[in-house]
C-alpha cells in the first residue's frame, strides 16, 4: 500500500500528462509558435540586443551589412562616432545585456529539456552533443585550411560580405563568424535530431 | 529487453496515446518500448508496473539471462 507521500509523488507524475516534445520547435505539423517563443524568446532578445550593441559599439558592422550613414543618420551619424567616449560602465552594460539574455535562454532551454520524457530527453541531448562536435570539427578544419592558405586560394578574391574567413577572430565574437557558428550549430542539431529520432521510430 | 506492454495495453483496450497520457510520456516512447527499440528507465518501468498492478519482472523480461 502506498503511503500518502508516495501516493502524491505518483499522482504528481501522472498529472504531467503532456511532456515537451522537440517537434513543437521544429517546423512541421506539430510546430507551436508559443512553445518556440517560450524556449527561444530570450534568444530572439539576445540577437536583437546584440545587433543593437554591434551597431553602436562595433566599427565593422556597417562594413559587413553595407550600412551607410545617410540611411542610418542617428546611429552612424550621431551615436556611433561618440560611442567610444561613453563611460565604460555604459559600454559594459550595453555589451553584457545580450550575454545576460543568452544565459536566460540557456535556462529556458534547460527547463524545456527537463520537461521532456526520457526518450526525447535522450534524443535531444544526443543531438546537442552531435551539434557541438560537428560545429567544432567544421570550425577547426576551416581554421586549419585557412591557415594553410587553401581558402585564400579558393576564394580569390574574397566575396563580400565575408571579406575574411579567419576563425582566429572568433575570440572577439566577430559578427559574421558568430552568426555562421550559430547556423552551423542549428544545422548539426537538426541533422543529429533526425538521425537519432529515426532510431526509435 | 522483451516486454508485454503491447499485450497488457490490448487487454485494457487502451491506445498508445491513452497509455502515454497515463504514464506522462509521449506516444513515441510507448511505441519505442513496445517495439523493443528502447528500454525504459527504472522509474518508468515501476510506473508501468504500478499502472497494470503487476510485478516488473512479469512485464519486462531480461533477455541476457
Amino acid at each position: 500500500m502506498l503511503d500518502k507521500k508516495a501516493s502524491m509523488l505518483y499522482n504528481a507524475g501522472a498529472m504531467n500528462n503532456k511532456p515537451n516534445i522537440p517537434e513543437k520547435l521544429i517546423p512541421g505539423k506539430n510546430y507551436s509558435f508559443w512553445a518556440d517563443m517560450k524556449v527561444n524568446g530570450w534568444l530572439t532578445s539576445a540577437i536583437l540586443t546584440a545587433f543593437v550593441s554591434d551597431m553602436l559599439l562595433h566599427s565593422d558592422v556597417s562594413r559587413y551589412f553595407h550600412l551607410h550613414e545617410k540611411d542610418w543618420p542617428v546611429v552612424f551619424g550621431l551615436l556611433h562616432p561618440h560611442a567610444e567616449d561613453w563611460p565604460v560602465v555604459i559600454r559594459v552594460i550595453i555589451e553584457l545585456i545580450p550575454v545576460l539574455f543568452s544565459l536566460l535562454w540557456v535556462r529556458s532551454v534547460a527547463r524545456w529539456i527537463r520537461g521532456m520524457d526520457e526518450l526525447h530527453r535522450r534524443i535531444t541531448l544526443e543531438a546537442c552533443l552531435f551539434a557541438v562536435i560537428g560545429t567544432l570539427l567544421v570550425v577547426i578544419t576551416w581554421h586549419r585550411l585557412d591557415k594553410a592558405g587553401v581558402l585564400e586560394a579558393i576564394f580569390q578574391p574574397p566575396s563580400p560580405p565575408f571579406e575574411h574567413w579567419d576563425f582566429r577572430q572568433f575570440a572577439h565574437l566577430d559578427l559574421n563568424q558568430f552568426v555562421l557558428t550559430i547556423v552551423l550549430l542549428w544545422f548539426f542539431y537538426f541533422l543529429g535530431h533526425s538521425i537519432f529520432n529515426r532510431r526509435y521510430k | 529487453m522483451k516486454n508485454k506492454l503491447h499485450e497488457l495495453r490490448a487487454t485494457k483496450k487502451w491506445s498508445q496515446s491513452d497509455l502515454a497520457d497515463k504514464l506522462g510520456v509521449s506516444r513515441q516512447t510507448i511505441n519505442a518500448i513496445e517495439t523493443e527499440k528502447y528500454d525504459p528507465s527504472l522509474p518508468l518501468a515501476f510506473k508501468v508496473a504500478r499502472l497494470f498492478k503487476k510485478p516488473i519482472e512479469e512485464i519486462f523480461e531480461d533477455t541476457e539471462k
